[in-house]
């Protein structure tokens, strides 16, 4: 079967892979969804971690099992207002880029 | 090696390959087509680990809901910035170094730790269902009712938020 290891490694990779997208890129688009990124590889640790307390106790852990519940709908909503933002701002100012959103700037 | 970690790394690999390309592709509309084959490789991962029920909730709602209005988004804006331009911050291979150095400092911290190399084996919950259980939980008033509640009004206010902020005042004013 599957090493527990195994699932902690792959969402490390995907987090990194997010955190490099989130910080390189300049479209305010492309920085949401390495967010997406980072938050699913929350996601795959949380389900695994679930996966493993569950099979230790043979109780069905409900902790670990609503937690993702949470993550996935604070993604939504912030996802929503995220892109609500950036058409805001592209209506505005007409760019997509986030560092030149600069008006509130000291 | 059993048939299901053939398929683990073989999902896996397909995952971490979408995900690099939606990070490093040109073009940002296959950016947000590359994200569906990754969040599709997250939902087989979650069949893995026997969480059926968030396996079609990714599927519903980040291919359905969350990517499909990202791609609206993309074509809302794409005339502004054109796929020719440059798409990443100066000093990037600097951001490519440190944050290689930060996935290693995490993978040397999940081996350091002996119980990680368990595997991990089909449930065996008899009697007890992992979806009624949740139902039961996220309606019972001393597990999950109250969190579950605040989720639902995060999304009203979302929602408002999103219209609010998306609404074109000034076009309004004009009129």
């Amino acid at each position: 079967m599957i090493p527990l290891s195994w699932f902690l490694v792959v969402a490390a990779a995907l987090f990194s892979i997010g955190m490099f997208g989130a910080i390189v890129r300049k479209n305010a688009v492309v920085i949401l969804i390495s967010i997406e990124l980072m938050l699913n590889a929350v996601n795959i640790n949380l389900l695994a971690f679930w996966h493993y307390h569950t099979q230790k106790t043979g109780l069905l852990d409900l902790n670990g099992y609503v937690f993702p519940a949470i993550v996935i709908i604070a993604a939504a909503a912030e996802v929503a207002i995220g892109l609500a933002i950036i058409i805001a701002v592209h209506r505005l100012q007409k760019t997509v880029v986030a560092s030149e959103v600069n008006q509130m700037k000291g | 090696m059993t048939a299901l970690q053939f398929i683990f790394i073989f999902v896996a690999a397909i995952t971490l390959i979408s995900a690099i390309l939606v990070v490093s592709i040109r073009k940002i509309l296959h950016a947000a087509l590359w994200l569906i084959v990754t969040l599709m490789g997250v939902a087989i991962l979650y069949v893995l680990l026997e969480a059926s029920f968030y396996a079609a909730v990714q599927i519903l709602v980040y291919i359905g809901a969350i990517a499909i209005i990202i791609i609206f988004a993309i074509m809302l804006t794409r005339n502004i910035m054109g796929d020719e331009e440059k798409q990443a911050n100066r000093g990037w291979g600097l951001v490519l170094i440190s944050v290689m150095v930060f996935a290693v400092i995490l993978i040397s911290v999940i081996f350091s730790n002996p119980m990680i190399n368990e595997s991990l084996v089909e449930l065996n919950t008899a009697g007890q269902e992992n979806l009624i259980a949740l139902g039961e939980g996220l309606l019972n008033p001393a597990g999950y009712a109250l969190p579950f509640e605040l989720a639902s009004l995060l999304l009203l206010g979302a929602l408002i938020g999103g219209v609010y902020i998306g609404m074109d005042l000034k076009g309004k004013e004009t009129s």
